[in-house]
């Protein structure tokens, strides 16, 4: 049987750390990123980023887990 | 004397059938086997009206395999009581009506004319009235009043609506088909690998319609909000605060706000442009059964089902017309002027009834949607002969003013801007009025807009901008599907019909796919849909299901037959089924993991112990069955915190908190009640202090 994804019971997708749920929350979140720095003027860190979505409501709960998991191993830089 | 047996859909029905056709006299009342008959002469003729109890047969396997086998292709149609458990009243009846059919010469389908009344009224006539079916006749009638049922008996239909009821014949083997080879392909599958049984289900609409609320929930969950920002202006007008939009809705970046607010706070500016336009607002089209839904779900959260069983129970009242209907027309021969007489006299019409009579020519503002059965849902005009319940009085009112409002006048808006220039960033004032409320007086408090006035300025003169401040704000995910939003894009899907996409809905909520009237999708719904979508994705794609909701509406007009079409059905299922049972194991194994941990979650609550902190959990008592909320500290913390619950009903964990003292709330639901939510806390804290102990319901919040 796959390999199972960290943050819950479904299986990892091939060549991800995540299943395809949480892959698609990595990926929303890396490519708001770049929204995020334009709209702060390049002015915010990858980190501060990362800890604002983190504690916004309208943030969904698996890129929320995506967040946690990335503080989890400290390398969200 | 000629016999003559009339079969309608509902014992209600049966009595206004005869009722209707004993003119002066009232029915006799008859009891066969325990089931009632109502019995009337006319004109030398003895006519003796039965009920249904909704179908009474149903699609079977022809070979009765056990329960868990599959794949099944050959199917029957047989008695419901011989299908299902718990249809002994079904037996009676179907008895019954057999003994009685032995003396009739003559045969009348009076069943609801659609596609599900035409094939309640086959089958009776075809299996319980030996073959009747043949030179049976059919009543086709919109209303249960007394003048069109006279008139449907005087214009019966030579023959059956065959067609009718073979397409509705075809929908229920089709369905049959899909649910029972796919649902027992994912309940075998998990039994296999778990050893325990539970009931998981798909079907042609349900797996779509799943998938629906599945995407929405990703699109939810792996949502990321963006920051953008907006300005708060108020600009002074000769001294009257008003506030204004920039002509930026949306700064995407901080720093261009910041920059406008600095160019801007404390400045004068000028009026540069006024503009006012006038907008003719339409009436709104009659009901069809969607949007009466739409509008009770809008109005008052009744769930779309809710609103259709009251929707029917005012029409077996002979109060509305025949509410599952796609129709958006009325055509004259329902008689306007009659109706609007007669609602005059109900309390509360009388001034909108006398208006509209004043006017002429009434004319409804039709839609464009059709049914050749039944027009748009409309009030007979009939005053109620029993008191309605809050509910039933809503939707009748509804009815009632959507009625009026369609022959309403068409109302005038005027919507008036200021473009007010400071230095080179414009604002807009904005103002709006009714000039001629026409039909919103009549669909009132239906029909609201706001009103707002702007002060009298002219072009050049010079305002001050009072105060400016930024605002951040976020973007926001897709909503949540409600019911009312699930059944209409189960329609633009063009997936169910009018009469099943609530019970569609219905089904998800009692099946743990979905949770609350937000419409959460579960884990377990998640997983199905994932192992569905891996599997068989051609299950819950929409495409097959439009296609076959199409070839059997086809069946309706001759252009296709049933057996082409339950064929077609058996040859995209098949390799679909064999692909399940090939992959049977694996998909248990996804498949037992989540139920157990839907079943963990689904007995336990979010709140801990107020006693010991630990785990509560809804447990039952192995002597008495009864269900309470235990805690799971009993054994290791020999904690006996307990909390009474309700015994009867599906039960739900709320993730809603009891406003009066925070504790969890549950939700039972019982088929054919409002589903009623309460708190085991305050339950037991007021049986404590008031004796006799009451019940501590809490009023429906949900929203």
């Amino acid at each position: 049987m796959a390999e199972q994804c960290p943050l819950c019971e479904r299986p990892k997708e091939s060549s991800s750390e995540f299943c395809s749920l949480h892959n698609t929350a990595l990926r929303n979140l890396e490519n708001a990123f770049s929204s995020w720095n334009k709209a702060y003027d390049g002015k915010i860190s990858r980190e501060e980023c990362l800890d604002k979505i983190g504690t916004l409501p309208e943030t969904g709960q698996s890129v929320k887990e995506v967040i946690h998991h990335i503080h989890g191993k400290g390398v969200a830089t | 004397m000629v016999t003559t047996l009339i079969v309608t859909e509902k014992p209600d029905a049966a009595l206004h059938v005869a009722e209707a056709l004993g003119a002066k006299r009232a029915p006799r009342r008859i009891s066969v086997g325990g089931v009632p008959f109502f019995e009337v002469e006319k004109g030398g003729e003895r006519i003796v009206v039965c009920s249904a109890l909704g179908h009474l047969y149903a699609v079977a396997s022809k070979r009765g395999e056990a329960r868990a086998q599959y794949p099944v292709w050959e199917f029957e149609w047989k008695p419901k009581h011989l299908v299902e458990r718990g249809q002994e009243r079904q037996r009676k009846w179907i008895e019954s009506i057999a003994k009685v059919s032995e003396g009739a010469d003559r045969f009348i389908n009076a069943c609801d004319y659609d596609v599900e009344g035409s094939l309640i009224g086959y089958t009776i006539l075809k299996y319980a009235c030996n073959g009747a079916d043949k030179k049976a006749q059919r009543m086709k009638f919109s209303t249960l009043t007394a003048k069109e049922l006279q008139e449907a008996y005087s214009k019966v239909a030579p023959e059956l609506d065959f067609q009718l009821a073979y397409a509705g014949m075809c929908r229920h083997e089709v369905d049959w088909l899909y649910g029972i080879n796919l649902s027992r392909a994912l309940t075998q599958a998990a039994y296999k690998a778990s050893n325990r049984y539970s009931t998981l289900s798909t079907g042609r609409v349900q797996g779509p319609t799943l998938r629906f609320v599945v995407d929405r929930e990703k699109e939810i969950t792996t949502f990321v909000p963006t920051p953008y920002w907006t300005i708060k202006t108020i600009i002074d007008v000769d001294g009257q605060a008003i506030e204004a939009q920039s002509d930026i809705e949306r700064f995407e970046v901080k720093a261009k706000a910041e920059s406008t607010i600095k160019d801007c706070a404390g400045k004068k500016g000028t009026i540069e442009k006024l503009e006012s336009r006038t907008y003719r607002l339409s009436p709104p089209t009659p009901f069809d059964l969607t949007a009466l839904q739409t509008e009770a779900y809008r109005h008052f959260l009744l769930t779309p089902r809710l609103a259709l069983s009251i929707a029917e129970r005012l029409y077996l009242d002979q109060m509305i017309s025949y509410p599952r209907t796609s129709s958006q027309k009325l055509p004259p021969s329902i008689g306007y002027v009659d109706i609007l007489k007669n609602l005059s006299n109900i309390e509360g019409y009388q001034s909108a009834t006398t208006r509209l009579l004043a006017s002429k020519p009434l004319l409804p503002n039709e839609g464009q949607k059709e049914d050749p059965a039944h027009p748009a849902i409309y009030p007979t005009g009939s005053t109620p002969k029993r008191g309605l319940d809050p509910r039933e009085q809503k939707i009748f009112d509804l009815v009632v003013r959507r009625f009026l409002a369609t022959f309403g006048e068409t109302a005038t808006k005027q919507s008036d801007k200021a473009t007010i220039k400071v230095g080179d960033h414009k604002f807009f004032l904005h103002g709006s009025r009714i000039l001629k409320k026409g039909w919103i007086s009549l669909y009132a408090p239906y029909a609201k807009f706001e009103e707002i006035t702007l002060p009298p300025l002219s072009e050049g003169q010079e305002v001050a901008v009072q105060k400016i401040t930024l605002e951040e704000k976020y973007t926001q995910p897709s909503p949540r599907y409600n019911p009312s939003s699930l059944l209409k894009t189960m329609e633009d899907a063009e997936i169910g019909t009018k009469a099943t996409r609530a019970d569609i809905i219905e089904t998800l909520l009692r099946r743990g796919y979905v949770k609350d009237q937000r419409m959460v999708a579960t884990q377990l719904a998640f997983r199905v849909t994932e192992i569905l979508t891996k599997f068989c994705p051609r299950v819950i794609d929409v495409t097959f299901t439009r296609e076959l909701e199409s070839m059997m509406a086809q069946i309706e007009q001759s252009k296709q037959t049933r057996e082409h079409v339950v064929l077609e059905t058996i040859n995209y299922l098949k390799p679909i089924v064999e692909d399940l049972k090939t992959n049977e194991d694996e998909i248990g194994k996804e498949l037992t993991t989540i139920i157990r941990e839907s079943w963990q979650a689904s007995i336990t609550l979010s709140v801990p112990c107020p006693r010991c902190g630990s785990k509560l959990r809804v447990v039952k008592n192995p002597k008495t069955k009864k269900r309470f909320i235990g805690c799971s500290g009993k054994w290791e913390k020999k904690c006996s915190f307990s909390l009474p619950l309700p015994q009867l009903g599906a039960l739900t964990l709320l993730e809603r908190r009891c406003p009066e003292c925070g504790f969890q709330m549950v939700q039972v639901r019982s088929k054919g009640r409002r589903p009623m939510i309460s708190c085991s806390n305050c339950f037991i804290n007021k049986s404590r202090s008031q004796e006799p102990a009451k019940v501590a319901v809490h009023p429906k919040i949900s929203k």
